[in-house]
């Protein structure tokens, strides 16, 4: 084994050039698909937290008495598509009102309880039943109006959708041409070794001997790629999350810990491995024939 | 034993290598090549080893057809038929004893057992005194030495020889032809493709003549010439 690694560490010398352009490339497009991960994470719990916020608002006739509305409360409870109700009493109505315009006085003069409508804050097991709530609702003549914020949900999921779509896309194109400079290079490495290659079968060397060096070469590019790119987000992330956090208040994202890191730099020298591999058997299959 | 059944061998633009060549050469035999540049002595070797395959008739090694031999025993095969080129194709960048010891290191030898028969192979072909010399401090005679020693190191059955003499002085080829006889004596059956007129005659073995890619003679205890 050790053998094997001191031919392939021969060869990555021999190649210098080479050997910096295919990392930097590799370490472009795992940096990418890194950046990829995260976004469509943030927009995962975005979407998570904006499905989980997302609800119908029944607003009853400012008449309407309490008993009134919490009997349509029940009969709306009883519909196997609704997750929970809260009802909105006149008060309620009015104290949230207060407590959005504390700073602003003027807006709170002559306010009473009176003037605003009870209602019913509706949301569904699944966000997709909202319009048909949404529909049976517009129709009962006791309610005088629904609200239903259905287009920044809708936007968003197909935002979303967008990006698994564009990013799935853009990390197969990228991780081929990282396949293919993998390729490339070790084909020139080989071509390098033409005459030692030769001898080798020559004297009997089995197709392992000969392969394992290209191969090794190829996981070691991508190991050390993967590991450039880590290193690349661990600095530059924690210095991008303050000045981006703002755009995302109100959401809440879970927390990562070591552990998650650690999973996520393995998985990064995962993918390096494995492009690297894949690249290197294509030129050694192509290159290497017996 | 080693083989030819009615092989030719064809290549695409239609020239011939080959043209129906048969013969056989009995295990601890000493066997010249003879003929012209072009006459298909190479070919005859390179098909020992299955660089090259017939486009007709078939190379046996013992019971083995060579052309049929699947290509993970290639290896196996180069190992049993050790194969010295006129132009040695030494590693460079190697030492005399990595040099040999490379054509054991790729079979996963032990690294002392390599340490064993590599001192044991350089001694017999007399570089015991150069291990650590790199090919290009070495005489011509003693670059073919090493080229010899590294054929010899798997024990083959047969040693082929593409002009081993080729590329050297006269008292060098002379000590390589010894070398070869030697190794011939200790049972290894050895092939020649020589142009070496001299080393034929005074050796008095089998000559093989080819010309045009076809068997023109052979005589047990030939000389380089029908009639010189």
């Amino acid at each position: 084994m050790g053998k094997i690694f001191k031919r392939a560490f021969i060869s990555i010398r021999r190649h210098g050039g080479l050997t910096l352009a295919s990392v930097v490339m590799m370490s472009t497009t795992i940096l990418a698909i890194s950046l990829f991960v995260i976004t469509a994470w943030v927009s995962n719990v975005v979407l998570q937290n904006l499905e989980a916020k997302a609800e119908i608002t029944a607003f009853f006739s400012p008449d309407s008495k309490e008993d009134a509305v919490l009997s349509a409360k029940k009969a709306l409870e009883s519909n196997s598509r609704v997750l929970g109700i809260k009802y909105v009493s006149k008060d309620d109505a009015l104290k949230s009102y207060q407590d959005q315009h504390q700073t602003e006085p003027t807006l709170l003069e002559n306010i009473t309880a009176n003037i605003f409508p009870p209602s019913l804050e509706i949301r569904a097991k699944d966000i997709n039943d909202l319009p048909s709530i949404y529909e049976e609702l517009k129709t009962q003549p006791q309610i005088e109006d629904v609200v239903f914020y259905k287009d920044v949900v809708e936007t968003f999921q197909s935002w979303v959708k967008a990006i698994r779509i564009g990013g799935l896309s853009l990390i197969g194109f990228l991780g081929f041409v990282s396949m293919l400079m993998i390729f490339l290079t070790l084909s020139i490495s080989i071509h390098a070794s033409a005459s030692e290659i030769d001898i080798l079968k020559l004297i009997g060397a089995t197709k392992g001997y000969v392969r394992s060096p290209f191969i090794v070469q190829g996981i070691v590019y991508g190991t050390v790629s993967a590991l450039i790119a880590a290193l690349i987000l661990t600095i530059v992330l924690p210095l991008s999350i303050p000045k981006i956090a703002p755009i995302f208040q109100g959401i809440d994202f879970p927390s990562l810990s070591y552990v998650t890191i650690g999973i996520a730099v393995a998985g990064e020298v995962f993918l390096g491995m494995v492009l690297g591999a894949l690249g290197s058997l294509l030129a050694v299959r192509r290159y290497l024939r017996y | 034993m080693i083989r030819f059944d009615n092989v030719t061998k064809q290549y695409w633009d239609g020239s011939c290598a080959l043209k129906d060549v048969s013969l056989q050469i009995e295990p601890g035999d000493f066997t010249f090549l003879v003929g012209p540049s072009g006459a298909g002595k190479t070919t005859v070797l390179k098909m020992l080893i299955k660089e090259e395959v017939p486009t007709e008739g078939d190379v046996y090694l013992n019971e083995y057809s060579i052309p049929n031999l699947k290509s993970k025993f290639i290896p196996k095969l180069r190992r049993e038929v050790g194969i010295v080129f006129q132009d040695f194709k030494l590693l460079p960048t190697r030492n005399v004893f990595e040099n040999v010891a490379i054509a054991l290191e790729v079979n996963n030898t032990r690294d002392d057992e390599i340490k064993n028969r590599v001192a044991e192979i350089l001694s017999k072909v007399g570089l015991t005194d150069k291990s650590s010399h790199f090919p290009a401090e070495l005489s011509g005679g003693e670059r073919q030495r090493v080229a010899i020693a590294r054929a010899l190191v798997h024990s083959p059955i047969v040693l082929a020889a593409d002009e081993p003499t080729g590329m050297i002085d006269p008292v060098s080829a002379w000590e390589i032809m010894q070398l070869l006889s030697k190794i011939n004596d200790e049972g290894t059956t050895v092939i020649v493709a020589t142009h070496n007129i001299d080393i034929v005659d005074s050796f008095k073995k089998r000559v093989i003549e080819l010309k045009d890619g076809q068997i023109v003679r052979d005589e047990k205890k030939g000389k380089y010439h029908r009639h010189g």
